[in-house]
């Protein structure tokens, strides 16, 4: 069984957009695979958004882009019991910055677990 | 008659600094001024009590007036005399500082620790009283009675109802010293001034909304780490958890008659737009597509509700007519129109507009289509409109600040509520009160 | 064990960078269709689902799951979908305001050929030979739309008043409009000699030469407003900028020439701030 804790956790969208991007699949799919077989754990999906454009739109695409995760994990056989999907819109930046570099690291879905 | 004044279209050229009341936690410095604005002197208000007020009336009228931008105020230095009634005006020395209107009052104690507030407006050139009244007032609230007078004066000069006795609520983030954020929503004078604290959090609060009597708010918290829709009577401070579903509970507008909320709730997949009817505590859903409807609020009719909508790809204003549940595209210029609120005439929109990849605030004259872009800086949004339609109240960003921005609907008159601490964001304006 | 092999779905940015994906690409072509980009914002992405195989590993390409690729294709037909929708708005809202804007000139057009039929059937029942071309030639001028005297500066309206005149060239500095603004504003200095407003059209014809960086034109505009409008409210402002222009012109001695009259005469101004600002730069 690999270990969980060294898969990517941090999912980056392009702006305005919510298509997980195909160097995330591989990661995913490890996490599919490893909350398929382990059905007591749970993850929670929090999406956000970069500052740009209003809040309460950044808030509906922060969760369009974990909904987006979060399908991907149900094909690949997760149970949606096992998913919670929020978005903290562009409230909770991960990086503080008005530029490119910042808002490219704040539009991004974070994969946390609540229980292994 | 009494001369209206002559509203210019103007771009930026004048740049005036007004004084900062002392007490504001917020202070207005004025960007930008009218072409050619109307010359009025408020003189300081005759004091005849003993104690020295804890506010001075006059400096209010006078930092409101100076706000709107339509008006040059003397200033007291330039003043040939400070006279406070009839018989001490002399329209002579005020045409020669070039006065066209005169402000003159006077405060005297009532006993029962109430004071009596009297002030007059002068048409100088036609040496004319146009205004003469008396309110009084407790000492706690000579603020109230400062804006009335600006209220009044403009009223009496322009034609339109004035909105400074008007409040306003905006958010707040500060880092603190264990780099955690608080969060608070503030409500505050029209001018920013009396700032106290509704709701403290560590946790985000967005959206608050005005009911349409001025008696309650709705906003979004994430108190409990999940966002919920609550309901805070200003009055008494209680406060009711409305709406908690799984998933986005957000973007909350009251209804024209207070009976509704228009709101955002996901539970059924993805964002779409519900109304709450807060007295049979009914649900219904407005919007049915898997692009985001988000942002609802009403048309001063009650009629419908107008929102963002990326069905078409990219975000723009929607309006939704709730009998017919029919759905048409307002905005068309740009890729991104969004958070759109429209003025009590119905005839523009004011909203976040998308040009060269910054965000400013721009209104759209529904009747032409017409489109103006009436900000320069970058990162603008969450416009609200002052009830009486002549200003509209914005976030804004100033280097790593965030602070709020007023600008008039023609875009010539600008004005910054920088605040002394803390990121600002998400003003809301409140309808008239009382 | 841990899976290598990487899966992409490219939506169009990927396609035409293709050059991102160094490995060889297995294409599955789901719709071949050549969007032509409808030349309008917000193209449509090409329906088309990719794998890619990465770094080499012979493994059997396309490892996704079918549902998973199933999930994205769902996801990239909403995507255009949406799209389609918003062009099909947007064309839709056009041709709605081209049938308009038809209308009112088809109306316009009525009015102004039936203007000609009236002005022309006098003449002729009266004086039977009368000329027909000179009214011919008049009512144009006279019928036609009612466009705002300051459009192309030549025409001013002279029966509006002078207020009107001034808004709409005003208007188009608004509208950044700065050439037509400087017509209108010549045209308004013309035609309104007596204007109360003749210093503010000086001024702007000022402010628009400065933005224009025509510095010599700039400054011989706020001259005007500085020499013969000394009282006007403009006058401060106006010498605020004979400062600036000098200083931009590089000549400092007449820079600080106009910055300390602004300072002298007019010291409470607002102009007095910044001509104290630009002077201890």
């Amino acid at each position: 069984m690999q270990d969980v804790a060294n898969l990517r956790t941090v999912f980056y969208f392009d702006f305005d957009k919510s298509v997980v991007k195909a160097e995330g699949f591989a990661d995913l799919e490890a996490h599919a695979k490893y909350l398929a077989l382990n059905p007591g754990a749970s993850i929670r999906l929090e999406g956000h958004a970069d500052e740009r454009g209003t809040r309460e739109y950044n808030m509906a695409l922060g969760e369009r882009r974990a909904k987006a995760i979060s399908r991907f994990l149900q094909v690949n056989n997760v149970n949606a019991d096992q998913l919670e999907v929020i978005s903290y819109g562009e409230e909770k930046p991960a990086v503080l910055g008005h530029d490119r570099g910042s808002w490219s690291q704040n539009r991004r879905v974070e994969l946390k677990y609540v229980s292994r | 008659m009494v001369g209206k004044i002559r509203i210019w279209w103007a771009v930026l050229a004048l740049w005036f600094i007004a004084a900062a009341p002392a007490q504001a936690e917020l202070t207005i410095e004025i960007t930008q001024g009218v072409d050619e604005p109307t010359p009025v002197a408020v003189v300081p208000f005759a004091w005849s009590g003993s104690q020295a007020l804890p506010e001075d009336v006059a400096q209010i009228v006078h930092n409101d007036l100076a706000r709107t931008g339509l008006f040059k105020l003397l200033s007291r230095d330039n003043m040939l005399g400070f006279p406070s009634r009839a018989d001490q005006v002399y329209f002579r020395d005020w045409r020669v500082s070039n006065t066209d209107f005169l402000v003159i009052g006077r405060i005297a104690p009532q006993g029962n620790g109430q004071l009596r507030v009297e002030f007059e407006l002068y048409d100088v050139l036609k040496e004319q009283r146009l205004l003469a009244e008396q309110v009084s007032a407790g000492s706690a609230n000579l603020r109230d009675i400062g804006h009335y007078v600006a209220d009044m004066i403009y009223q009496k000069l322009t034609g339109l109802r004035g909105a400074f006795s008007t409040r306003i609520v905006y958010v707040t983030a500060e880092k603190m010293a264990d780099q955690q954020y608080r969060y608070r929503l503030q409500l505050a004078d029209s001018d920013g001034a009396r700032p106290r604290t509704i709701l403290e959090s560590r946790e985000p609060i967005m959206s608050p909304a005005w009911s349409l009597d001025g008696k309650k708010l709705a906003y979004v918290s994430f108190e409990t780490s999940r966002p919920a829709i609550y309901v805070q009577d200003l009055a008494s401070g209680k406060r009711q958890k409305v709406q908690s579903f799984r998933g986005l509970n957000g973007a909350p507008a009251w209804s024209p008659d207070g009976q509704k909320l228009a709101l955002v709730l996901s539970k059924d997949g993805n964002p779409e737009i519900y109304i709450l009817d807060l007295v049979r505590r009914q649900l219904t859903r407005v919007t049915h597509h898997y692009g985001i409807d988000t942002e609802p609020s009403w048309t001063p009719d009650g009629q419908s509700l107008i929102f963002t909508s990326d069905r078409g790809g990219l975000p723009q204003i929607y309006r939704v007519h709730l009998a017919s549940r029919e759905i048409s595209r307002l905005t068309f210029e740009g890729a991104y129109n969004a958070r759109a609120r429209m003025t009590q005439d119905g005839r523009f929109l004011a909203m976040v507009h998308q040009t060269g990849g910054s965000f400013h605030i721009a209104v759209q004259d529904l009747k032409t289509g017409r489109l103006d872009v009436l900000t320069e800086t970058g990162l603008d949004e969450s416009p609200t409109i002052a009830p009486n339609g002549s200003m509209i109240l914005y976030a804004t960003q100033e280097g790593v600040r965030g602070l709020l921005g007023g600008v008039s609907l023609d875009g010539s008159v600008k004005f910054r509520l920088p605040a002394a601490k803390g990121d600002v964001r998400e003003p809301a304006w409140s309808p008239y009160l009382q | 064990m841990f899976p290598v092999s990487r899966h992409t779905l490219a939506t169009l940015a990927l396609l035409v960078s293709a050059g991102v994906f160094a490995d060889e690409v297995q294409v599955i072509e789901l719709n071949g269709g050549q969007s032509n980009g409808v030349a309008n914002r917000g193209s449509v992405p090409e329906l088309t689902i990719q794998s890619a195989s990465n770094g080499g590993q012979g493994q059997a390409a396309g490892g996704l799951s079918q549902s998973t690729e199933l999930l994205l294709l769902v996801q990239q037909l909403q995507d255009e979908v949406r799209l389609l929708r918003g062009q099909l708005e947007a064309q839709s809202h056009k041709l709605k305001r081209m049938e308009t804007e038809q209308l009112d000139r088809y109306r316009d057009l009525d009015r102004r050929i039936s203007f000609l039929m009236r002005s022309a059937a006098p003449s002729s029942s009266v004086g039977g030979a009368a000329p027909t071309v000179a009214p011919a030639a008049k009512a144009p001028a006279d019928a036609g739309p009612r466009q705002p005297a300051a459009v192309n500066g030549s025409v001013a309206n002279i029966d509006g008043n002078d207020l009107q005149a001034y808004q709409d060239a005003f208007t188009l500095v608004r509208q950044r409009a700065y050439d037509p603004a400087i017509g209108a504003f010549k045209a308004f200095v013309r035609n309104y000699p007596q204007s109360e407003r003749l210093a503010n059209a000086h001024y702007w014809l000022g402010e628009i030469y400065l933005a224009q960086q025509k510095l010599e034109l700039a400054r011989d505009s706020f001259s005007v407003v500085v020499a013969q409008h000394a009282d006007h409210s403009k006058a401060a402002d106006a010498a605020y900028k004979l400062g600036k222009v000098y200083a931009e012109l590089g000549d400092k001695a007449k820079s600080d020439q106009y910055l300390d009259l602004v300072l002298s005469r007019y010291a409470d101004s607002s102009a007095a701030r910044l001509a104290r600002e630009l002077k201890n730069q």
